[in-house]
Parts: C-alpha cells; sequence; structure tokens
C-alpha cells in the first residue's frame, strides 16, 4: 500500500491541467528563519491525496525538495545527511557527476546560469503549477514572497515555464512513454510499463524484489516521532521514506541549428530545400514522427492519429518487427532512452532490464528573448529511486554511448553530449546511411540533484 | 593458437611501495608511449595490468600482474622482456627476491616464471582469436566502413555489392585472416558440449545419487545456518573508497576491474568457493566460450585467484561500458553465478541458500564492489575502443566477405556495419 497522502504530488501527477509553472532556486541564509519558513510552506504542499469524489480540480500545485547542501543548511544533521547516496552528496554538478552525465565544454557546471561552482548554492527548489498567470502569482506570493523580511532565505534564481502544448521545442510531442507506478489509482495505457513503486519512492519494494537502502536519522533527536523505525537498525528512523530523487536541469535546445542541419543533409539534387526528407531525417533520429507516432508503427510516414492515439502510440515492442532497426534505427533516442526489448541477449531478458533504468519525466518547455534572439528548451525533470541506476545510467550508458546496440561510433543524436563530429546510423537496405558532423544540439545551462521529502519528513525538517 | 593467462605475484619491499606506486602511475599514466614498456610493440598481449594490494594490514603489500596473452607463457614472456626489459626491472627491484641491479632477459623470464601462480578460473570473451586476427578483423571492418561512406550503392544490386566490397579490400591490400573456428562454429561447439556434459554427468548423478542426495541435504542444514550466522553477526566497518578510481574509468569504451576481499573463514567456505571456481573454469572451457559469461555480453578477459594461503580472492576483468552498466548486467543477468562465488567472502550482501539475495540487493552490492575496487595503476589494452560485441561483428565480417551467401546471409552481413 502506498500512503499517497505522505508523497509529494508531482510523484504521482505532472499537473497536465496547470499550464503555468514556476521553479524557485533558494538559498539558505538564515537556519531558524528558514525552518519558520518551512513550517508556514508544509501547509500548502500538495501531495498525492485522491481528491474525494466531486472536489474540483484545484488551481495550483507546490512542491519542494532540496540539495544535499540544502538538506544541511535547513539543519538535518550531519549523520543523518551522510546516509544520503554519493551522487546526491556530491550533487549534478560535481566533477564526477559532470563526466558521467557528459556536461563538458559549452554544458559544464562552471557555465550554468544557476546550480554550478560559480553561481549561487541552491538549497531548495520550489516547483510552482498552476491553472493561470494570475494563479501562479498568488501561489507564489503565498509560499515565496521575496519582499517578506527575515525569512532566512533569499533567491539564487527564478525560471518561468509555459506549456503551450504537447510539443517539444524540436516539435515533436513529448511525453508519451512514461511508466507508471504499481499501486497508483488511474489509467494504464497499451504499453505503458507498470514498474514497482521502489523504482520511484524510498520505502518501497524495487524492481529487483529489494529494499532500496534508506537514508536515515538517529531515532533519538526531537521531533522524528512521526518517522518510522528502521527496520535494519532500531536506533534510527527512516527519513527518506516517501521521498524521491529530483533531477531538474534546464535545456537549451538549438532549434535553429536543428532545422539548418536537416536542410543541409536531406537538399535535393539542384540544391533546394527538401522539407519531407528533413521530416524524416528529423523522424529517423528522434524515433517518432513529430505527431509521436512511431517509426516501428509508422516507418513510411507520420500518421497523426495514431500519434496522438494514447491506446496506441506507445503500444510497441522492438525485437518482433524491428530488431534490425530498418524502421527505428537502433540509435535513435526513444530507443536509447527505453531500449525495450531490443537490447541482448534476449527480448524478455531486455525487457527486464529496460524496466529497471526508467525514470518518470515531469519537463516542460520554455522559451524567453536573449539579446533579440529566442532562446529555447526544456526544464527537463525526472523523478526516481536511485539517481545512478536511473537517470544516470540512461544518459551514460545508452545516450551517451557511441557503442550502443552494437553500433560503433554514434551518440543520441537529439540529446548526447556531440561535439560537431557525432555520427548516425540509419539502417536500410542494402548498406546503412551515415549522417556526419551532427553538433551538440542540446546544451545544459544549469540544474540540480534535489531530494523530494515525504510530507512528515518535510514536517521533521521544519521542526527539528 | 589460443588466449593464456599469465599472473605474477611478488611482495613489495615496504620502503619501496611508495616509489613503486609513482613508477606504476608514470608508466599508466602514458599507457602507449612510455619508454618502459613499449605495450604496442608487444604482438602477444591483448590486455595487461599491475595493481598494488597493501591496504589491508593483515597481509604483507603485494604487487600483482595479469596479462591475458596469445600462445604459451615462454614465448609471451621472450616478447614481455623484448620490449619491456627497462619497466619490468625497474618495477621488480622493488620487489622481495630480486637480486638483480639490472637483471638480464634469462634472469628475469626465471624470475617471473618462479613467481607466477595458476589461475584456477579463467574466461575469454573470443576465445581462439589472436590479437593479429583480431587487429585483421578491425582493418578489414574498417576498410569496408570507408568504402562504404564514399560510395552511394543504394542503386547497386544486392549480388553487386559484395563483390565491389571484395574488389576494393583487394586494391586496399588487405587480406582476410580467417579464423581457425567461426563464430557460428564456436555457438555449435557450445551447445555440443553441453549435451555431452548433461549425458555424462545425468547417469553418473542418477546412479550415485543414493550417497550424494543425504549429503547436499546436510550440506544445504548446514549451509543455511552458517548464512544466517552470518547476517546476523555485526556488519565489518565499510572500507574507505579509493577516489582515484573514478579518473581512471570511462577514459576509454572499455575498463578494468580488480576486486579483492578475504573469504570468510573456515573450510566451509573456502571449500564451496573452490567448487564453485572448478565449476565455472569448467563452464568458460566448454560452454561460455560464445562472448557471454553467465549471460553477461561484455567481457573480454576474466579471471579468478585465490592468493594468500587461499585467505583473500581476486577479480580481474576488462570490460566494455560503464561501471555502472557492468555491475547492473552482474545482477540482471548472473545474479546467482556471482553470489554463489561472493556470498562465500566476506561483507557481501546476505545471500540465501548460496545462489539467492546476495547481489539481488543492487545498491548494497555496488557499494560492496566500490569498497573492494583496487585501482590498476597500469592497464593496457590493445583495442581499447573495441566493444566485445564490436569484435564479434568485426570478426563475423572477416570470416565471411570472401565467401558465397545466399541473399539472406549477405543481407545479415551488410547489417553489422
Amino acid at each position: 500500500m502506498l500512503d499517497l497522502p505522505d508523497i509529494q504530488g508531482i510523484v504521482t501527477s505532472g499537473y497536465a491541467h496547470m499550464p503555468h509553472s514556476r521553479y524557485l532556486f533558494l538559498t539558505v541564509t538564515n537556519q531558524e528563519q528558514a525552518k519558520l519558513w518551512l513550517k508556514s510552506v508544509c501547509p500548502h504542499i500538495t501531495t498525492s491525496a485522491r481528491r474525494s469524489p466531486g472536489e474540483a480540480k484545484p488551481h495550483f500545485a507546490v512542491n519542494i525538495g532540496f540539495t544535499s547542501l540544502g538538506l544541511s543548511a535547513i539543519g538535518l544533521v550531519v549523520d543523518a545527511v551522510n546516509t544520503f547516496p554519493r551522487e546526491f552528496l556530491q550533487g549534478i554538478a560535481h566533477g564526477e557527476r559532470a563526466r558521467v552525465l557528459g556536461d563538458t565544454e559549452d554544458s559544464a557546471p562552471d557555465r550554468w546560469e544557476f546550480g554550478g561552482p560559480d553561481t549561487d548554492e541552491i538549497h531548495v527548489v520550489l516547483l510552482l503549477y498552476a491553472t493561470s498567470a494570475a494563479h501562479l502569482e498568488t501561489i507564489s506570493t503565498q509560499v515565496w514572497d521575496s519582499s517578506m523580511p527575515n525569512n532566512g532565505l533569499k533567491k539564487a534564481y527564478c525560471q518561468e515555464s509555459f506549456k503551450k502544448g504537447v510539443d517539444e521545442p524540436f516539435g515533436f510531442r513529448d511525453g508519451i512513454s512514461q511508466p507508471a507506478i504499481e499501486g497508483v489509482p488511474g489509467k494504464i495505457n497499451p504499453g505503458q510499463s507498470v514498474l514497482k513503486a521502489g523504482e520511484f519512492l524510498l520505502g518501497y519494494m524495487n524492481e529487483y524484489g529489494v529494499m532500496p537502502p534508506m537514508p536515515t536519522v538517529a531515532a533519538n533527536i526531537e521531533s522524528t516521532a512521526a518517522l518510522n523505525i528502521s527496520s535494519a537498525n532500531p536506533t534510527r528512523r527512516e527519513f527518506a521514506c516517501n521521498g524521491t530523487y529530483l533531477v531538474l536541469r534546464k535545456l537549451s535546445q538549438d532549434v535553429d541549428g536543428f532545422h539548418k542541419f536537416l536542410d543541409e543533409q536531406t537538399r535535393n539534387p539542384d540544391n533546394t530545400s527538401n522539407q519531407s526528407r528533413q521530416t524524416w531525417l528529423a523522424a529517423k533520429m528522434v524515433g517518432r514522427w513529430p505527431s509521436g507516432a512511431p517509426l516501428t508503427l509508422c516507418a513510411a510516414s507520420d500518421d497523426p492519429q495514431l500519434g496522438v492515439d494514447e491506446n496506441r502510440n506507445n503500444s510497441f515492442n522492438f525485437a518482433d518487427t524491428d530488431l534490425e532497426g530498418f524502421a527505428c534505427p537502433i540509435g535513435s533516442h526513444i530507443r536509447r532512452a527505453n531500449p525495450r526489448d531490443s537490447l541482448p541477449p534476449n527480448p524478455k531478458k531486455s525487457a527486464m532490464v529496460s524496466d529497471r533504468h526508467r525514470v518518470i519525466r515531469r519537463g516542460r518547455p520554455y522559451e524567453a528573448m536573449e539579446s533579440e534572439k529566442k532562446e529555447q528548451g526544456l526544464i527537463f525533470i525526472a523523478l526516481n529511486a536511485d539517481l545512478q541506476r536511473q537517470f544516470e545510467f540512461i544518459q551514460q550508458t545508452w545516450i551517451n554511448t557511441p557503442k550502443f546496440g552494437g553500433l560503433y561510433d554514434t551518440k543520441d543524436a537529439i540529446s548526447a553530449d556531440n561535439d560537431g563530429t557525432g555520427v548516425m546510423v540509419i539502417q536500410q537496405k542494402p548498406v546503412r546511411l551515415k549522417i556526419h558532423g551532427i553538433p551538440r544540439f542540446v546544451q545544459v545551462r544549469g540544474g540540480g540533484y534535489f531530494f523530494l521529502p515525504g510530507i512528515r519528513a518535510l514536517r521533521f525538517l521544519a521542526e527539528s | 593458437m589460443g588466449q593464456n593467462a599469465l599472473t605474477i605475484i611478488t611482495r613489495i619491499l615496504p620502503d619501496q611501495i611508495e616509489a613503486l606506486g609513482k613508477l606504476l602511475d608514470e608508466i599508466g599514466g602514458d599507457i602507449t608511449g612510455n619508454s618502459w614498456i613499449r605495450f604496442h610493440a608487444i604482438k602477444s598481449v591483448q590486455f595487461a595490468c599491475w595493481v598494488i594490494l597493501k591496504d589491508d594490514p593483515n597481509f604483507p603489500p603485494i604487487l600483482v600482474m595479469e596479462s591475458s596473452h596469445d600462445g604459451d607463457t615462454e614465448s609471451h614472456l621472450n616478447d614481455l622482456v623484448t620490449f619491456g626489459m627497462a619497466g619490468l626491472n625497474a618495477i621488480y627491484s622493488k620487489c622481495e627476491g630480486f637480486p638483480f641491479n639490472f637483471a638480464t632477459a634469462e634472469q628475469m623470464k626465471l624470475y617471473l616464471n618462479s613467481h607466477s601462480v595458476s589461475t584456477p578460473a579463467f574466461y575469454i570473451g573470443v576465445p581462439g582469436q589472436s590479437l593479429p586476427s583480431i587487429q585483421n578483423a578491425i582493418d578489414i571492418r574498417k576498410t569496408i566502413e570507408n568504402f562504404l561512406d564514399t560510395v552511394d550503392l543504394t542503386e547497386v544490386p544486392l549480388s553487386t555489392v559484395q563483390s565491389r566490397i571484395q574488389q576494393h579490400l583487394k586494391t586496399s591490400g588487405i587480406n582476410p585472416q580467417i579464423s581457425p573456428i567461426t563464430l557460428d562454429q564456436q555457438a555449435s561447439r557450445a551447445k555440443r558440449n553441453l549435451i555431452l556434459l548433461i549425458i555424462v554427468l545425468a547417469p553418473l548423478l542418477l546412479l550415485l545419487s543414493p550417497i550424494w542426495f543425504p549429503l547436499l541435504i546436510i550440506y544445504v542444514i548446514v549451509l543455511r545456518k552458517i548464512e544466517k550466522a552470518d547476517a546476523a553477526a555485526p556488519q565489518l566497518p565499510p572500507l574507505p573508497i579509493d577516489p582515484r578510481l573514478f579518473d581512471h574509468e570511462d577514459i576509454f569504451v572499455q575498463n578494468h576491474l580488480t576486486t579483492l576481499v578475504n573469504v570468510k573463514p573456515g573450510k566451509f567456505r573456502l571449500g564451496t568457493l573452490k567448487v564453485i571456481l572448478w565449476i565455472i573454469s569448467l563452464l568458460a572451457k566448454i560452454y561460455f566460450i560464445t562472448g557471454q559469461l553467465g549471460g553477461i555480453p561484455t567481457i573480454h578477459f576474466a579471471r579468478w585467484i585465490l592468493m594468500d594461503n587461499d585467505r583473500r580472492l581476486l577479480f580481474f576483468s576488462n570490460y566494455d561500458g560503464s561501471w555502472a552498466s557492468y555491475l547492473g548486467d552482474f545482477v540482471d543477468k548472473a545474479n546467482y553465478g556471482l553470489t554463489s562465488v561472493w556470498s562465500n567472502t566476506e561483507s557481501f550482501p546476505p545471500a540465501k541458500f548460496l545462489f539467492w539475495g546476495g547481489a539481488q540487493h543492487i545498491e548494497e552490492f555496488k557499494q560492496w564492489s566500490r569498497q573492494h575496487n583496487v585501482l590498476a595503476p597500469v592497464w593496457y589494452s590493445a583495442y581499447p575502443d573495441e566493444t566485445l560485441w564490436n569484435l564479434q561483428k568485426d570478426i563475423q565480417i572477416r570470416d565471411t566477405i570472401n565467401t558465397s551467401l545466399n541473399r539472406a546471409e549477405l543481407e545479415t552481413l551488410l547489417q553489422r556495419f
């Protein structure tokens, strides 16, 4: 049984009916005041508790996360902080993590707008969502009024995002393939993996059939009474129960560069642009058509009806009909991000392995004018119970590896750390087509590894 | 010509540990360009490394060298002393029992030979493929790749594609040196061996069941009792993780892993471990010959060594991709085998009935692994950017490109690029 009222709402909902969102990154300047502030925010935090029948949909949602520095800054004792895993303690901008993630060159943390070594230390992220711009302002002022003196925090960075439709900036329908959490009520679409809660929440059995390690706090310090006693060690309490890890990355997408590249690669013999060929190449890179229709199900051309149909647009596998990648290339983005049943030694094993490396995505697009130029991209958000085994694994072992699926020298054409000499292989008969000279279309501009505590743990943080 | 394992264990002179560490860092820091050992000139070595084991105060400081090489020990040692005499002298003059100022080739070979130990279990990713054969396969594939990049074959009939590739190879002057055993033959050999093993074993087991079955029951009861006691025993304090490990990883597509653990005390655990290693060794020879070690498809070479009077277990492996994916593969594909080996060693996550549990505790297992990882300051791979999967494809391309193929076979071949 999932303890839904103790779980933050973003774990079980993408707040699809709230297109307006704001991400506030805060630095604790005074621990005592910050705790009082946190206490005042706790009642506003949106949980995963189901609405009672007839209850209207809310107009806004608030969720909160802490970096490892943030947990210390708000007063969690050192021995408790140290029970968190290495990746989280280091933080996303640490050199080791940056290497694992391919955050190098222009994407290196020292060039970031926030969350890097040269910008303000980030301790807290407030995730605010609302049905309208006015409601967003209302909730913003309620939970974080920067004019309020002495609240013990200062704003390090603020990011707005507005979800216009379902497309990401390159023009593709996004967020189709999403794992479901076992035990959370809701519709399961055909082809959707239903995974053990322990893949996305601490304190539950995971896909390995074991309980993941649980960050704990000493049982004898005050205000811990609401936390469960650790089953492994009765002198500790489960601080992280019902919590999860949230990865946030501001990903700038070079939309002009992307379209220019597609154009250059697909010119007609008379050097005129070939629009349909451009769409075809982009679809081969992604693995879906712009509508979301998977290439494996419609290789020849886009099928918008299929793209929007939740009952069909994710209901496919690779092994049966597309193992060779003639429809959806082996190195395409969606095949790397979720290889499904396509990897050795066999489809069953592959599906099992793929299910052990999934994240729940809650990303939203952003855009802004920067010196007369439209700057746009994605505020990528991923939720998982194990940063290394899930988010980092996908990025390192599938997206950024030149050797994915037995290939020789090709990284993800869309989102890998390509350097202008990137290669993409499109399987076809008699021999493959090779695209050369792929640059990095997606740059990292900021980010953080956050822990989203359960509600009881949040109150403990505010009160201890 | 098969590949073989050479393992050399020497004690380090206590006052020379630091100097040896510096020297190995220097060699490893420029693995192909250093003047101590000219690895690229040694045509018989596929993988090699040196590790220093010095952190456990219960054991003397030890230097271990491993190489996975072609042919017999004698000719491999000849190669080593021919191209690495300066390095070998500098390294082993910091070890015990080395009475020379500068050993001659003969003296060095004698020294190395007398310190070499047997390898109870050794796994080979592509058995029977010597380094020249591997390099030939890589060359052939790259030559064809370049050809395919420069010509447009979309309108060319399939049958002509093969002859044009053959023609290109000819004009490039590269000859495919066909493997003595193809990968397909290797696969059928593995199947045949397994059937033979069952045919031999099944009646024997059946016949002798009155003897071994009661013994097995007793064994399992004792085992479970010991496992429960192990699980209840207070945990040993966690070992520090060597931060240098992270800087040495993911420089190439391939990586190296050295794991050193103490065998749990008592004859029961040691005996179990020895039997398991013997079974792995047997299977590595007759069944794991198709590029999968218990289902893991990314290992080029692996070996287990019992050392210090069977008190410690050393594991070396050379694998593809990130550490996290390798450890994940272990758990996803080889969980039982892995747990049956290492549940006999200290601090391993608790196992049930030897095969279950254990590494299934993925996070504890990874933590355990990191804590027992030993840095290899010198690590050499002759083809560090080639995955085993790449290699298998290259070998298949090389072995079939000049043969007569039907349409389906030819299509399969062309899809390997």
